[in-house]
């Protein structure tokens, strides 16, 4: 049970980091003007290397994320080598050309996660609902420890037998909710309670 | 290498749809549960209760037994 756990992060530890880490390049400042600091703008340091930039991406910056509701990042996910160069210029032909295998390269060249690898379930509901049933818990024995130590003994008039019968009596006599509540669970020819 | 080719536009108006169509259902089925389970035996007990009710006897059934503040237990 623990050790699926342990898997189960590890391996969205390790799919989390391998999408999101720097170029295996050292990241040069880049040579564009706002990290020349024309003008007193803070200096920017693009982190994207040798990345070819394919698109806008969702705000603008060279970055590369995995998002559903943006699939096209701005940046390929690796950068480009000789055998990719070459799968590149055999993609300008006939899709239907490419082998399984090329497909698969390609797709992985540009991007780290397919949509079932982001979308796919990662237990994190396990935690949460296991945080939640231990700060539960703590709450309870908070109340225990505050019955047993803060509060005052309850009154005579809830605690004392007799007196709570003359209040149910009372109860009974006057009819209080007579259709639904307390008055209708009285039997009243047998002077008992209805089962 | 031959999915079907999945659904590419209009994907949050498909959804809105549905989602639409769930509620009308779960809150119709949610208030006829109500109203049959509740509202409808409530209202059967409380007419059956008031078929035959007399106030006038109530009341001085609980001024004999000195329950009331206004009105005296002796005739």
């Amino acid at each position: 049970m623990i050790e699926s756990w342990i898997a189960m992060a590890t391996v969205t530890g390790t799919l989390l980091r391998r999408c999101s880490r720097l170029s295996a390049a050292a990241a040069p400042l880049s040579t564009s003007a706002r990290a020349l600091g024309g003008g007193g703008l803070p200096t920017v340091v693009e982190r994207h290397g040798n990345r070819m930039v394919i698109g806008y991406g969702f705000n603008g910056e060279p970055n590369y994320i995995d998002r559903v509701d943006y699939p096209i990042p701005a940046v390929r996910f690796k950068e480009d080598n000789a055998q990719i160069k070459v799968l590149r210029e055999k993609e300008r032909g006939d899709w239907k050309k490419l082998t399984k295998e090329e497909v698969q390269e390609l797709y992985r060249a540009t991007f780290c996660r397919s949509f079932a690898e982001m979308q796919a379930p990662t237990g994190e509901w396990k935690l949460v609902l296991g945080g939640t049933m231990l700060a539960c818990s703590i709450a309870v024995w908070i109340y225990l420890f505050m019955k047993v130590f803060v509060y005052e003994k309850l009154p005579d008039t809830i605690t004392n037998p007799e007196k709570v019968e003359a209040q149910v009596q009372r109860m009974i006599d006057l009819r209080m909710n007579p259709v639904q509540g307390i008055a209708s669970e009285w039997d009243y020819e047998k002077g008992q309670w209805k089962n | 290498m031959s999915l079907a080719k999945p659904q590419m536009r209009n994907l949050l108006q498909a959804a809105i749809k549905k989602n639409l169509a769930i509620t009308a259902g779960v809150t119709t089925a949610a208030v006829a549960a109500y109203y049959f389970l509740v509202k409808a035996p409530r209202k059967q007990k409380y007419a059956e209760f008031y078929k035959n009710y007399d106030a006038e006897a109530e009341f001085e059934r609980m001024r004999k037994l000195g329950l009331f503040q206004a009105c005296s237990k002796d005739d």
